[in-house]
Order: structure tokens, then C-alpha cells, then sequence
């Protein structure tokens, strides 16, 4: 085995070329991460009948399974009966061939919900009860409450921990790879499997991500200091 | 193909699937003892602002936090045979798992440190000063002053990461390591009831990570009593 660094290179396009995908599997499951996890934060602080208490049970529990086996089990669990059907009604292999990065996405935006909503209710949790209460005091409604005076405030809290949110999904997006999705990693190994250079590959996904998250932390930054400013 | 998901059989598989527990602990144990020694190390290497030294340790903590840990133990894998080939020592026998060791010891240890160096750095310059002033020596003073009190501020981040490292392990089964999820699949490709076990490996964790942020919710209790809110 030697090393050769013209296989990084090679495998460095390859992975580019695959670039939009775990661009668009990370970006994606952020923002139904958010769409779905801060009303069930919401849920949770203001106590909403049923829905709290569901969520009180239900997020510490899916918390607790890794991302790959959101991957593995929803994979199994949608492919499976789609199959069925398409046996059923003789389909043919249409669905079969279905493209993998829906079930990818599903995972990855159902594991992001539960992430993100521990992070935005820590977010409200972080602003004092006084300024809640001074709100109902000048009349203010719960939805005035919430836009004018706590968000603003939870917000600024919660974006730092939205980019590291953010920065896991990135990395975790790299787990689609185990259900043959092609992202970077797919990408970079795709092309290995013509050479035999898998070290080189390996590498060559590293340096991507590593770009991506670094640009990501920057960006975190950035952000930070804007809401730091208001 | 039979139905798509059988409750006996979670049952069933339960047991094989749990035998191979002890694969994801060794793992996990690795990861805390090597991660937390090289972690200390690279704290170390960061404050002490040797030149050079703490660019390196720098570079490492990036490179490690901003990369797929599946991608860094197949880079371990195939990369640390060629790297000790090239000064003569041949590993390409080792088992498996001893990589899979090793790449997650790495990885943790860029963790560890960025939890080490920000609870160091959260006691107030002060406690060292007045430390020194009654004549502790630079390490006494680092032992009972400094320590104590980074601890108390790391305990939740290591709890994070700790279920985290935990999280992580369920990917050693794409090098082919027989843990949990390793099973479930050999079980699957055997009997094409590969979601049952899957399900059960998921109640495992559950189980095992509610217990461990249980556990850590009490330490922090118990050593911030007396501490001033």
C-alpha cells in the first residue's frame, strides 16, 4: 500500500460534484428541524394540554437514539411497504428505484426536530420569568409577548447553539451514506471503488466537511455578533 | 417476506443482540480514558502557548470537530497501518475493534480538550493569584483550587458528551465490528427480519442514555452542594 495524493484530487471532485446534495440534506432538515421543533418547545413552556405532555415523553426518549438508526429503521420501515404496493399493483421497479435522498431527509429532519427543540426551549427557558410576567402586566397578548419581547432575547441565545445544531447535521448527513445516497462521502467512495484508493478518499471527504463546518463556525460568529448587537 | 414488523421477534433477537453489549461499553471506555489523557495533553499544549505546539493542537481540535467520526475511523483504519508500515512496524493483523479504539480516543480527545480548556479558563484568573499568594505551588494550586471548580462547570458538558460518544459507537458497525447494530444486521441477512433488531438496539440506547443524563443530573447536585448559586 503506498499513499498518492493525485487520488485525493481525484476523489475531491468526485465528492464536489455531490456537494448540493449533503448541502441540501443539512440545510433542509435544519429548517424543518426549526419548522417542527420550536412549536413543540412552545408546546412544552406553555404547558398546552396533551401536546406537553407528550412531548415531555416522547423528546427525552427519541433524543436517546442515535441519527444512524433513524436512518436504518425509517429506510426499512418506508422502502418495505412501498415495495409491497409496487409488487401489489406490478409497478414494476419504479419505486424501487425511487430516489433514496427522501427517506434521507425524513430521517435527518425528524432527528433535527428533537435536537432543535431542546434547543429552543433551553432558549426560552433561558429568558427570566420577570420579563414574561412584565409582559402580561402592560397587556401584552402571549403572541405579542413572545415576538416583541421573548424571542428577540431567546433568539440571541439559541443561534450559537442553532450553528453547533447545524454543524451535527452536516457531519450527520454523512450517515446517508450507509443507505446509498450519494453525498460527499458517497461521492469520494464512489469513485474509490474504480481505484482501490480508499485512504485517498477518506481524506478527500474529510477536507470537504472540514470546509464546510469551518465555514459554518465562521458563520456562527458572524451571527452571534449581530444578535449580540441588538 | 413475512410481516413487515413482528413484536415477538424483538423479543427473540433480544438476547444475541445484547451479548454484543459489551463491544459498544469497550468502545465508549476507550473513548473516555485515551479522549480525556490526549484531551489533557492538548489542553495543555493550547494554554501553555508553547509556538508551534498549540497551532498543531489547535488544527487537530478543528480538523476532528468539523469531520464525520466515520470518516476519521476509516482514515484510522487505512491509514494507520500505512503510516507505522513506513517505520517498520506492521500492524495489518490487528484486529478490527483496535482501530475502531483507537479512532474514537482520537476523536474524543479534541472534545475533551475544548471542554477541559473552557471549564479551566471559567475560574476567574483570582483563585490562581490568591493560590500562589499563600505560597501553593503552581501544580498544588492547579490540583485543589483550579480543578475542583472546572470540574463543578465541565460536569454537564461532559455528560453531553458522553451520551454523544455513546451515540457515536453505533457506527462502528460500517467497519464490520459485531457490536449491537452489527448483530441486528447479521440477524436481518439471516432471517430478513432486520427492523426488529434494529428497534431493540434503539431501546438499548434510549435505556442507557436516559440513565446516564439521569446519573449526571445527580452528580451535579451532589458535588454543587454548598456552591453559591
Amino acid at each position: 500500500m503506498t499513499f498518492d495524493s493525485v487520488y485525493v484530487w481525484v476523489s475531491l471532485k468526485a465528492a464536489l460534484r455531490c456537494l448540493h446534495v449533503t448541502l441540501l440534506l443539512s440545510i433542509v432538515s435544519l429548517v424543518l428541524g426549526m419548522v417542527l421543533g420550536t412549536p413543540l418547545a412552545l408546546c412544552r413552556k406553555f404547558r398546552v394540554r396533551f401536546a406537553a405532555q407528550a412531548a415531555d415523553v416522547l423528546i427525552p426518549v427519541l433524543k436517546g437514539i442515535p441519527l444512524v438508526l433513524y436512518v436504518l429503521i425509517l429506510n426499512f420501515a418506508i422502502l418495505k411497504p412501498l415495495d409491497a404496493l409496487a409488487e401489489s399493483c406490478a409497478w414494476a421497479d419504479k419505486l424501487r428505484l425511487m430516489d433514496k435522498i427522501y427517506i434521507g431527509l425524513a430521517a435527518l429532519s425528524a432527528y433535527s426536530a428533537v435536537i432543535v427543540s431542546e434547543t429552543m426551549r433551553s432558549a426560552l427557558n433561558s429568558v427570566p420569568e420577570g420579563q414574561y410576567e412584565a409582559c402580561f402586566s402592560v397587556g401584552l397578548t402571549r403572541g405579542q409577548a413572545l415576538r416583541r419581547v421573548i424571542m428577540p432575547q431567546a433568539l440571541a441565545f439559541a443561534v450559537p447553539v442553532l450553528c453547533n445544531n447545524f454543524i451535527g447535521l452536516i457531519k450527520g448527513s454523512s450517515i446517508v451514506y450507509v443507505i446509498e445516497i450519494l453525498d460527499v462521502l458517497g461521492g469520494a467512495m464512489a469513485s474509490a471503488q474504480v481505484s482501490y484508493r480508499f485512504l485517498e478518499a477518506y481524506i478527500a471527504a474529510a477536507l470537504v466537511y472540514w470546509v464546510l463546518c469551518a465555514g459554518a463556525g465562521r458563520g456562527s460568529k458572524i451571527l452571534e455578533k449581530r444578535f449580540a448587537g441588538r | 417476506m413475512g410481516k413487515l414488523f413482528d413484536a415477538a421477534l424483538v423479543l427473540e433477537y433480544a438476547p444475541p443482540i445484547f451479548l454484543r453489549f459489551h463491544v459498544t461499553l469497550a468502545i465508549v471506555a476507550a473513548s473516555v480514558v485515551g479522549g480525556t489523557l490526549l484531551g489533557l495533553l492538548l489542553t495543555a499544549a493550547q494554554l501553555h502557548r508553547t509556538p508551534g505546539l498549540s497551532l498543531a493542537a489547535a488544527g487537530y481540535i478543528s480538523f476532528v470537530r468539523g469531520t464525520p467520526v466515520i470518516i476519521q475511523m476509516f482514515i484510522v483504519y487505512y491509514g494507520l497501518p500505512l503510516a507505522l508500515y513506513r517505520v517498520g512496524i506492521n500492524i495489518n493483523r490487528w484486529n478490527k475493534l483496535y482501530f475502531v479504539l483507537i479512532a474514537y480516543a482520537l476523536n474524543n480527545a479534541a472534545f475533551m480538550a475544548e471542554i477541559i480548556r473552557s471549564a479551566v479558563l471559567s475560574v476567574p484568573k483570582g483563585q490562581s493569584e490568591a493560590a500562589w499568594s499563600v505560597g501553593l505551588s503552581g501544580f498544588q494550586a492547579f490540583r485543589r483550587i483550579v480543578l475542583p471548580q472546572a470540574f463543578l462547570t465541565a460536569l454537564p458538558a461532559l455528560g453531553t458528551r458522553l451520551v454523544n460518544t455513546f451515540h457515536d459507537t453505533s457506527l462502528a458497525f460500517t467497519l464490520g465490528i459485531l457490536d449491537m447494530l452489527g448483530q441486528a444486521q447479521a440477524i436481518g441477512v439471516r432471517t430478513y427480519h432486520v427492523l426488529e433488531g434494529y428497534v431493540f438496539a434503539a431501546l438499548v440506547f434510549v435505556a442507557v442514555s436516559l440513565l446516564l443524563e439521569k446519573g449526571f443530573t445527580r452528580a451535579e447536585a451532589a458535588f454543587g452542594r454548598g456552591v453559591k448559586k
